[in-house]
């Protein structure tokens, strides 16, 4: 037990308590917490900001306006409504297609309005918040994933989660959605986590519930094949996300569409620690060296992400 | 170290010193034991005189008790409405002596005591009697006479000493089918008084106690009278109705010396009965009543009135379950539902006893989860839905209560200890955990907080812990700083080192 213990120490795992007394408490503000909690305000500062993120179709906030929610959804083919203030993917109702009143989710099952407006008014309750506050649901744009990750996800949209420390991205690592985790790309759902070298944006490992795994279950793709593009851009976006919340801890979850390229999907101001089994990666190491400022100090974001890409890669 | 830190630290540390500086002067300057005293049953006797006065002035005499083998006197107190009182000794025993100048009717006065069964007191050997103290002979005819010399002939005759002699005349008295004579003298004698006029022919020294059987919740009790024989320097006891010998452990010996128990002059028609309430109580009581007594604990729960105190008892003991949890989040790591939930779940099983309280509330989590299924199939706003939920629960727990009491179970109300909210909110959040996130975290998350509640009731429920908790309020900053320490632990948690095995390298 003391040498798993010692063991990790060398590795520079942080663990949960470490990252809680001394990365989240110390380095993100309380009071910032919201910016990031509520999916709503991520979005409208992020439109002020330039970051990129899915479009906002509009908000539902009253139960009576649950009622005209077959007048919001007129024309759309495509479309996800999610909970403002849900977490690990709770609440999020993702909708590929429609035929008259039935809609497809992006699973292939088949929901009607009626289910629809139940789900919605279910968000308002606060059945997906935290302590059952009431919420807000979002109306946004459908993601079309990119291309190249076709064969690696399944029926979901995956998202790439950057851990951001002081601006600086550190870590990353890709979430493939699988039949077990109904599509959504949430870890501890049964998503499954994909390591990605900072330098290239190329498979390091890949783990689903915490074990190591080489081929996606559903789809059969080698996992260690994935290569992200654009790769440069996406740590520039995440990068950006500090300078957007000064949260110095941060996660920042970004999506590659098909069309748009980079987009923001969510920030989490408490981002999990099982991106370091996935990229086979202690976290500080690159902690340290920033927070004890080897790091130079007044970069853009650009130059943070250049940084990332060229020195702490090799950490 | 960075200043902010060593203030941190100091803040702890004076916490844990100014904790154990309270404990330590409270059990050294004022007695108050560390580790839990037994508990001890006391009982609570109080002696009734009833008489009627004739007109005139009244003086009423009883014979008290003393603390004697098995039993302590805690406390006596004499009440008695217009009487004057006085207690007073006389050579061999005490008195208490009620007086009036001037009383008609019925009167009543009140004897009361506060007597602890105490396995450490043995009185001292009893004097031998005075050589005069003969006890008066019965007024008996000639013929009976002659029927007991008889009997005491045959004593005598198969018996080696005054303890086998003594045997042997009970057994005359309470054959079952005794000889006439016998049965004449049974009939117009009471036992005791017989039994003596039967030793003193035999010159054997003997003597009249007597004794109160002590049974909890008894009324109108009265003194029964026994028999003492004196033999090799001790008295031996004997129950002169059965034969039986030795004092039985519930007896208590009632003005030891006497010779007479109730006297009352100036009235008539008096009575002695006695009615008696047993209690547990912890020795650790009598000290803090002596310390109450002299005014020097002022920072005792135990002047409160018995209501406020049941409640503070209840809320020292929730830091004990926060550390509990707190230590198996931080340093274990394991996942509950619900943060404190366990420890609210603790504090019912306090009520209920661990593994009856478990039962219940898997039985009220289960079959309400199985109902709440069934709400989430109908279109339920969750407010709506969680008061639906509280109902079931309420139902639910009535059901159980009656259908237990149906099948003769003892602890009933067992249903009734659990939070409402706590469980509802409970059933809630399992059954959303349940579609999300599948039955398997639902069990582990069960689990965790089934276990993280039994730990913490477990401690709770230790006498140690509760009798520290309750008497040294300085326990309560010393888990304070431990708090605090744990707080901030920035090692990795148990269950890390599971978790990130596959990182280290090895399987
Ligand atoms: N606009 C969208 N289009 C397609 N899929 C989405 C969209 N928004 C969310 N998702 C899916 O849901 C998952 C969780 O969404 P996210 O916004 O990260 O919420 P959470 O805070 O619950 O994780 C994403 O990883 C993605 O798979
Ligand atoms: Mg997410």
């Amino acid at each position: 037990m003391f040498s798993a213990y010692s063991q990790l120490r060398e590795k520079g795992v942080l663990g949960l308590n470490q990252r809680n007394v001394h990365f989240i408490s110390r380095y993100n503000e309380r009071r910032l917490f919201p910016l990031v909690d509520d999916k709503l305000k991520t979005k409208l500062m992020a439109g002020e900001a330039h970051v990129n993120a899915p479009h906002l179709i509009g908000t539902i906030q009253y139960q009576h306006e649950t009622r005209d929610l077959e007048n919001l959804l007129k024309g759309l083919r495509e479309f996800v409504i999610k909970p403002a203030k849900g977490s690990s993917g709770k609440g999020i109702l993702v909708i590929v297609d429609r035929s008259e009143d039935e809609f497809v989710k992006s699973s292939g099952a088949k929901v009607s309005l009626q289910e629809i407006r139940r789900h919605v008014s279910n968000i308002l309750g606060g059945l997906f918040s935290l302590a059952g506050k009431p919420d807000i649901a979002i109306l946004e744009d459908l993601i079309h994933s990119d291309p190249a990750f076709f064969s690696f996800s399944y029926e979901g949209v995956p998202d790439i989660r950057f851990i951001v420390f002081q601006g600086f991205p550190v870590l990353a690592m890709m979430r493939l959605a699988t039949h077990r985790s109904d599509g959504k790309a949430n870890l501890h759902q049964g998503a499954i986590g994909v390591g990605l070298d900072l330098a290239t944006g190329a498979a390091i490992g890949a783990v689903q519930f915490d074990r190591p795994i080489e081929f996606h279950p559903d789809t059969g793709a080698s996992l260690k094949d994935l290569r992200i593009p654009a790769w440069k851009d996406m740590l520039e976006l995440a990068a950006k996300c500090y300078d957007m919340t000064k949260l110095g801890y941060l996660g920042s979850d970004i999506v590659l569409d098909a069309k748009r390229g980079p987009l923001l999907l969510e920030l989490n101001a408490r981002p999990g620690l099982a991106i370091q089994i996935a990229s086979q990666t202690g976290l500080l190491h690159r902690l340290t060296h920033i927070e004890e400022g080897k790091a130079p100090k007044g970069f853009t974001a650009q130059q943070r992400a250049e940084y990332a890409l060229k020195r702490l890669s090799s950490l | 170290m960075s200043s902010s830190r060593l203030v941190f630290l100091l803040i702890v540390l004076s916490l844990f010193i100014g904790g154990m500086a309270q404990i330590l002067h409270r059990h050294f300057t004022l007695g108050v034991p560390l580790i839990p005293s037994e508990q001890r049953q006391v009982w609570f006797i109080d002696a009734n005189i009833d008489f009627d006065a004739i007109k005139g002035s009244v003086v009423a005499s009883l014979a008290l008790p003393e603390t004697q083998t098995g039993y302590t006197l805690l406390r006596e107190d004499l009440i008695s409405p217009g009487f004057g009182v006085s207690v007073i000794s006389t050579q061999n025993h005490r008195r208490a002596e009620w007086t009036i100048a001037e009383a008609r009717g019925p009167q009543k006065l009140y004897y009361k005591i506060q007597v602890a069964a105490d396995n450490h007191i043995v009185s001292p050997p009893a004097p031998p009697p005075p050589q005069d103290a003969a006890n008066p002979p019965l007024f008996i005819d000639d013929a009976l006479q002659q029927a007991i010399d008889q009997i005491v002939l045959e004593a005598t005759k198969k018996s080696a000493g005054p303890l086998s002699f003594t045997r042997q005349i009970i057994k005359f008295l309470t054959r079952d089918s005794p000889e006439q004579n016998v049965e004449l003298l049974r009939a117009s004698f009471d036992s005791g008084d017989l039994l003596i006029t039967f030793l003193t022919q035999g010159n054997i020294i003997s003597r009249r106690v007597y004794g109160l059987e002590l049974e909890d919740g008894r009324r109108r009790q009265r003194l029964k009278d026994y028999v003492e024989v004196y033999a090799d320097e001790k008295w031996y006891f004997f129950d002169p109705r059965t034969g039986e010998e030795g004092k039985p452990e519930n007896l208590l010996l009632w003005g030891q010396g006497a010779t007479s128990i109730l006297d009352v002059t100036g009235g008539r028609n008096s009575k002695l009965t006695f009615s008696i309430l047993r209690q547990e109580q912890n020795a650790l009581r009598s000290v803090l009543t002596q310390l109450d007594d002299l005014g020097q604990d002022r920072f005792s729960i135990y002047r409160l009135p018995l209501e406020d105190q049941a409640l503070l008892k209840g809320m020292f003991l929730i830091p004990i379950g926060a550390i509990v949890i707190v230590f198996l989040r931080v340093i274990v790591g394991i996942r509950t539902s619900g943060t404190f939930m366990p420890v609210l779940l603790a504090v019912a099983f306090i009520q209920t006893e661990l593994a009856p309280g478990l039962i219940s509330f898997v039985l009220i989590v289960g079959t309400g989860l199985f109902v709440r299924s069934y709400l989430s199939r109908i279109n339920l706003l969750l407010v709506p839905r969680i008061s639906a939920t509280i109902i079931v629960v309420i139902g639910l727990t009535i059901l159980f209560t009656l259908l237990s009491q149906q099948m003769g179970f003892e602890n009933i109300q067992n249903f009734a200890f659990f939070p409402l909210i706590i469980m509802s909110w409970t059933i809630e959040r399992m059954s959303i955990l349940w579609e999300e996130e599948g039955p398997k975290e639902v069990l582990i998350q069960s689990l965790g907080s089934l276990a993280a509640a039994s730990l913490a009731y477990t401690l709770m429920a230790t006498p140690i812990v509760r009798h520290l908790s309750f008497n040294f309020l300085g326990f309560q900053p010393i888990l304070l700083s431990f708090i605090l320490l744990m707080g901030q632990y920035t090692g990795y948690r148990l269950t890390e080192l599971r978790r990130f095995r596959f990182l280290t390298g090895d399987k």
